[in-house]
């Protein structure tokens, strides 16, 4: 079976510097080209020793992509931030969204907004948890859907229940490396036919004072940041048969022929470190470009994986 | 890029023909489950129908669960290399007797950026120790959280940190099979180790690893993981009945099952045994709802339905369908109505965890180990638990387990969230043949 050659038809990015999709990518990239930074005081991390400066993304455009508005609650960030950055691009896409496929990358698990707090005090005793208390006010303090708020796998979960997908989808975790075998699943789901068009990216949130600590405490470098990264895959002849624009193509690379781009460190000191949603960011960022790139990301103990990224000038 | 598929449907014995040496077989098989240690004390437990939970002490309502009970190494002790991890653990013991099983614990004979590692993880939640160490230092005498006092608190050598770093067992994987391949973490709630699976099924068609070691673990058995089932009410406060007409909820188990993947052509050069053969794999999404599964199943159908033709077979091939089965009103309806939708009436299905619980992201991998069993051991699962089938379940289901000459199945996972995969399992090719 010869693989598709697999185009890039939409792009979608939510990250501190602002919103944009599509085509105002391109005004997005050349601020960031400028020199621009997002990185601002962020109060909940102010007594951290580096200042509390984070790459905080502003409102989100969300009650327009919900199916149900008191659903809000049950977002976490980070499904906040892939639900914004998705609804876009799947409004746009005219094909047949019970077989879009959705591969996301995300972070470690995210903590709720203070619903657990209540709990976790009531639940203490001598500096230990009582599991007498933990089942007595402890449990009735327990708001009943909170645990389904912090799976990490709600991120797509909120997109495709929302957004109509039931196409071939699963949730990579990790840290820089979960967007990128993201794009990765998405660019062979495609071009192995699998699936006739794929949302790839991620989302990722480290801005909360736990993720951020701890990310100290493991020795990550630059100020935490959110974010969101999408685009649109399908197979080249049938994006072109539909009229689709495309921005160019996600193909298999080696780093060592194309000019690689370290997830990690992308527009690190302009916007922070957007740990799973990083490299979608930088793939994104990358197809606005003037030439064909690599962008890589290896997690902790882990091997690199890469991406190609071909850009074509119209964007 | 290239890819291998079985082609169009021509039964197990086609598929097998079809694919030749470039099959992808399971050669290596290691589990831990409330039934013990090793395929072996899961398939005896299986035909003989054992219920393999035991009571635990908890103040909240849950009186029951699955619980590893094997002597295992204190790797997850204060000072052991994943402190307050016992998910890790289990993972970790599993992989070395996946290994063992596979005859690659004292070497692997496929370049290091040749073989992958694919694993589905589960939840790192806050546990005991964890609020001991990290959080109720905290805590102040008005019942509330210093903020401030927590932001300055970085000492390095805590282990949340680490722990909630979610590709840590992965790393370890890697680095003990020496991987430079491909690795990847899947966090699809219960459908975790089955997507991972998928994923190293994949990656060995196209051609991208020779070896992929896969699967999945979890343990959530401890106060803060059972509270979080129990508000959602997904718990069973007496027992788990998959398809009974009194269910009412599922049993909480922990476990690992972790699988070497190779290609039939490379497990017979070096000798392995190949014990069954992975055909296929799909996945898809409910769209429909948080909390509650499609009623109609039809996410499930979508993954089913893609599993076969990931796999060149069509339904009329597939002799039992290992359910996700959790013993939920709504999850077992809707998975059967599905399930009757692909396959009409005639599959046999039966759900294990009412004998070892629901293992969560670990679920996928351990019943994928349950269908290698049956396909092995020529049996089908029995349904642990059930006494009394709801009449609205129209599928036959299999409640004691019997004797079965099995060619091909597929076992569901379903996750939290709307989030499905279908495995497609067949019997290993007789020793020697290119193709039966």
């Amino acid at each position: 079976m010869s693989a598709a050659r697999v185009a890039v038809t939409g792009l979608g990015l939510v990250c501190p510097l602002g919103a944009a999709f599509n085509e105002q990518v391109a005004v997005l990239a050349a601020r960031l080209a400028a020199g621009e930074r997002a990185l601002r005081p962020h109060p909940p991390l102010a007594q951290l020793p580096d200042g509390g400066l984070a790459g905080v993304v502003g409102a989100l455009d969300l009650d327009r992509f919900l199916l149900r508005r008191k659903d809000k609650k049950l977002l976490a960030r980070p499904s906040a931030l892939a639900l914004a950055c998705a609804g876009p691009l799947v409004s746009a896409y005219p094909g047949d969204r019970r077989e879009l496929a959705l591969y996301l990358g995300v972070g470690r698990e995210p903590p709720d907004d203070g619903e657990s707090e209540a709990t976790l005090a009531l639940s203490a005793r001598d500096g230990l948890l009582d599991e007498g208390l933990l089942a007595g006010p402890g449990r009735d303090r327990y708001p009943p859907l909170l645990p389904l708020k912090t799976l990490p796998n709600m991120a797509p979960a909120h997109i495709s229940i929302n957004l109509g997908l039931m196409g071939e989808n699963a949730a990579w975790a990790g840290v820089w490396g979960a967007g990128l075998l993201a794009l990765r699943a998405g660019l062979r789901a495609v071009a192995e036919g699998r699936a006739p068009a794929a949302l790839v990216g991620g989302a990722d949130s480290r801005v909360d004072l736990g993720s951020a600590r701890d990310r100290l405490r493991v020795g990550e470098e630059g100020a935490p940041a959110e974010g969101a990264a999408l685009l649109l895959l399908e197979p080249e002849a049938e994006a072109r048969s539909r009229g689709a624009k495309v921005y160019g193509w996600l193909v298999e690379a080696d780093p060592a022929e194309l000019g690689a781009i370290d997830a990690r460190g992308v527009n690190i000191d302009q916007m922070g470190d957007l740990g799973a949603a990083a490299a979608p960011v930088a793939a994104v960022l990358a197809l606005c470009g003037d030439r064909p790139r690599a962008v890589w990301a290896a997690d902790p103990g882990l091997p690199a994986l890469a991406v190609g990224v071909r850009p074509d000038t119209a964007c | 890029m290239h890819t291998v598929s079985p082609g169009s449907a021509r039964g197990h014995a086609g598929a097998l023909a079809a694919l030749g040496d470039e099959a992808i077989v399971i050669t290596g098989v290691g589990v831990l489950s409330a039934a013990g240690r090793g395929l072996g004390a899961l398939s005896t437990a299986l035909r003989a129908d054992a219920p393999c939970w035991s009571p635990i002490t908890s103040t909240l309502p849950v009186p029951r669960a699955a619980k590893v009970q094997v002597p295992l190494p204190p790797w997850d002790a204060p000072d052991g290399p994943f402190p307050d991890d016992r998910k890790a653990v289990l993972a970790l013991v599993a992989l070395e007797d996946a290994l063992i099983d596979a005859g690659l614990a004292e070497g692997i004979p496929y370049g290091p950026g040749r073989r992958g590692v694919f694993l589905g993880t589960g939840l790192s939640s806050v546990t005991p120790a964890e609020l001991a160490e990290d959080v109720y230092p905290h805590l102040t005498a008005d019942q509330r959280f210093d903020r401030p006092a927590m932001a300055r608190d970085l000492a390095p050598d805590r282990a949340a940190p680490r722990r909630h770093l979610p590709a840590r067992v992965t790393a370890a994987v890697a680095a003990r099979v020496g991987a430079e391949g491909p690795t990847g973490t899947n966090f699809s709630a219960c459908a975790a180790a089955a997507q991972a699976i998928a994923e190293g099924l994949w990656a060995l068609r196209r051609g991208e690893v020779d070896l992929a070691v896969v699967g999945g673990h979890d343990s959530m058995i401890h106060p803060l993981g059972l509270l979080s089932f129990v508000v959602l009410g997904a718990l069973s406060p007496g027992f788990c009945r998959p398809f009974d007409r009194g269910r009412d909820g599922f049993m909480i188990g922990e476990g690992a099952a972790t699988f070497v993947l190779e290609r039939l052509g490379d497990a017979r050069a070096r000798g392995a045994r190949p014990r069954a053969v992975l055909l296929g794999a799909g996945t898809s999404a409910d769209a429909w709802n948080a909390t509650a599964p499609h009623p109609e199943g039809a996410g499930a159908e979508l993954s089913m339905r893609r599993a076969l033709r990931d796999g060149g077979l069509s339904a009329d091939d597939v002799q039992y369908v290992n359910c996700h089965g959790t013993g939920t009103p709504l999850g077992d309806e809707a998975e059967t109505r599905a399930v009757a939708r692909v396959f009409g009436d005639r599959v046999p299905v039966s759900s294990i965890k009412g004998a070892i619980g629901h293992t969560i992201a670990a679920a996928g991998a351990l019943e994928c180990a349950a269908c290698v069993a049956a396909l092995e051991g020529g049996f089908l699962p029995g349904t642990v638990g059930l006494d009394e089938l709801d009449p609205e379940i129209a599928v036959p289901v299999v409640q004691a387990a019997r004797p079965a000459a099995l060619q091909v199945v597929l076992s569901n996972s379903f996750g939290f969230g709307g989030q499905n995969c279908s495995l497609l399992l067949g019997a290993a090719p007789p020793a020697g043949s290119a193709a039966p």
